[in-house]
């Protein structure tokens, strides 16, 4: 069993007296895709930005890489459901833009930025304002821009969601190859979606989550070999596990 | 001249048809890509239209079928993609005429491209004609364009 890069134990959140999250527990172990998934009001965002280390926990623990987590957690970089690209910069500069908090020197910079986007196809794009870009170029500057950071976990927080179905398929199967690309560090992620469908598709795990408090259900384990095909029949069994879980 | 524009659709959008065209073997009915995929008939129609454009599908009587390059696009890598896309959309003729007038040496102004445009079309779709070209000529890494300047450039030639 490998040690696992995230851990959450017992992990609860409170918001003006009420519970959001109730007793969570779960590893992100190395090299795996793990999915939360869940109905609106679950909290699997606000347990993702637990992850980030963007919000404090009212009670449990997260450890990452072994340790406490006590500020953001340099381990991880998140892609935005909205993108979050900065307008007036160009997409090799939105891509940069956490470099240069680390005190990157501006030439190695841009240099690394575009071989990311040249990863996502969009290099002939690197001087785009983002006005320019459709809703799935965004996506990917906004994927480049997280793995541009080498973040050992790569956090998606509904990355799909705001793209029409037929940009989403490819862009699911991208950022599943990337993990697998050896030009890319990053090798594990943790998905948050409200689809089924799209957990069971790209995951290894997935966290099946209830609501009124978010509590887990429970890990299941999707261990169809990829690549697989979007409403393969061998991954009917898992969506109508997962749909029971939850409801 | 109508055969000669670009239809509007995001580069990505169109590997995405593709794919999808791809997940039934042989000629089906256009309709039933349409149920398939829950896009009206003015969204699919331009995408389609693109893929014709690029010789990737062929379209008679309401059925679509891939043709072989189509087919080699599904399995394609994102580099293989961009080198079939590039020499397709290379020869299309807006692409191809801006492509020539910077061959010349110097940056070709939007303004030069859309008064071209305009004895052919009215000047808002002229304006996304441009867009398009735009947008499909930086994908395949034919020109670059600068929106500050709103000048077309040579690959290479644009600063950070």
């Amino acid at each position: 069993m490998p040690e696992p890069l995230i851990s959450l134990a017992a992990v609860g959140k409170r918001y003006d007296g009420a519970d959001v999250l109730h007793d969570v527990s779960f590893d992100v172990l190395p090299g795996e895709v793990l999915a939360l998934v869940g109905p609106s009001g679950c909290g699997k965002s606000t347990l993702l930005r637990i992850i980030a280390g963007l919000i404090p926990v009212s009670s449990g623990e997260v450890r990452s890489e072994g340790r406490p987590l006590t500020g953001l957690n340099p381990a991880t970089a998140l892609v935005f459901q909205s993108f979050a690209l900065l307008p007036w910069l160009k997409a090799a500069e939105n891509v940069a833009l956490p470099l240069e908090a680390r005190g990157v020197p501006a030439v190695e910079r841009l240099r690394k930025a575009e071989r990311l986007l040249d990863l996502m196809g969009l290099r002939g794009h690197a001087r785009a304002y983002p006005r320019e870009l459709s809703g799935g170029m965004r996506q990917r500057v906004g994927i480049a821009r997280a793995l541009c950071q080498d973040p050992r976990v790569l956090l998606l927080d509904e990355p799909f969601s705001a793209l029409d179905v037929l940009t989403a398929q490819t862009l699911r199967d991208q950022v599943v190859s990337l993990l697998r690309d050896p030009a890319v560090s990053t090798r594990t992620a943790v998905l948050v979606t409200h689809s089924v469908e799209e957990a069971v598709y790209m995951a290894d795990r997935v966290v099946a989550m209830r609501s009124n408090p978010g509590q887990v259900a429970e890990v299941v384990t999707i261990d169809t070999p990829r690549p697989r095909r979007w409403g393969a029949p061998e991954l009917v069994p898992f969506v109508d596990r997962l749909y029971a879980l939850m409801t | 001249m109508s055969s000669a524009l670009l239809p509007h659709v995001p580069v990505g959008r169109l590997f995405g048809l593709i794919e999808a065209m791809a997940e039934t073997p042989g000629p089906d009915d256009l309709y039933r890509l349409g149920h398939r995929l829950r896009l009206p008939l003015d969204e699919l129609q331009p995408l389609v239209q693109a893929a014709r454009l690029l010789g990737w599908a062929r379209v008679a009587h309401g059925d679509y079928d891939l043709t072989s390059e189509g087919r080699r696009v599904v399995v394609a890598t994102v580099a293989e993609r961009k080198t079939l896309f590039r020499a397709r959309v290379r020869d299309l003729p807006l692409i191809a005429s801006i492509l020539r007038a910077l061959a010349a040496g110097a940056p070709v102004s939007r303004e030069t491209v859309l008064a071209g445009l305009r004895a052919q079309v009215a000047p808002p779709e002229a304006e996304r004609q441009v867009d398009t070209a735009v947008d499909w000529g930086r994908w395949a890494e034919l020109f670059d364009y600068d929106a500050d300047d709103a000048c077309f450039l040579r690959v290479g030639e644009a600063g950070p």
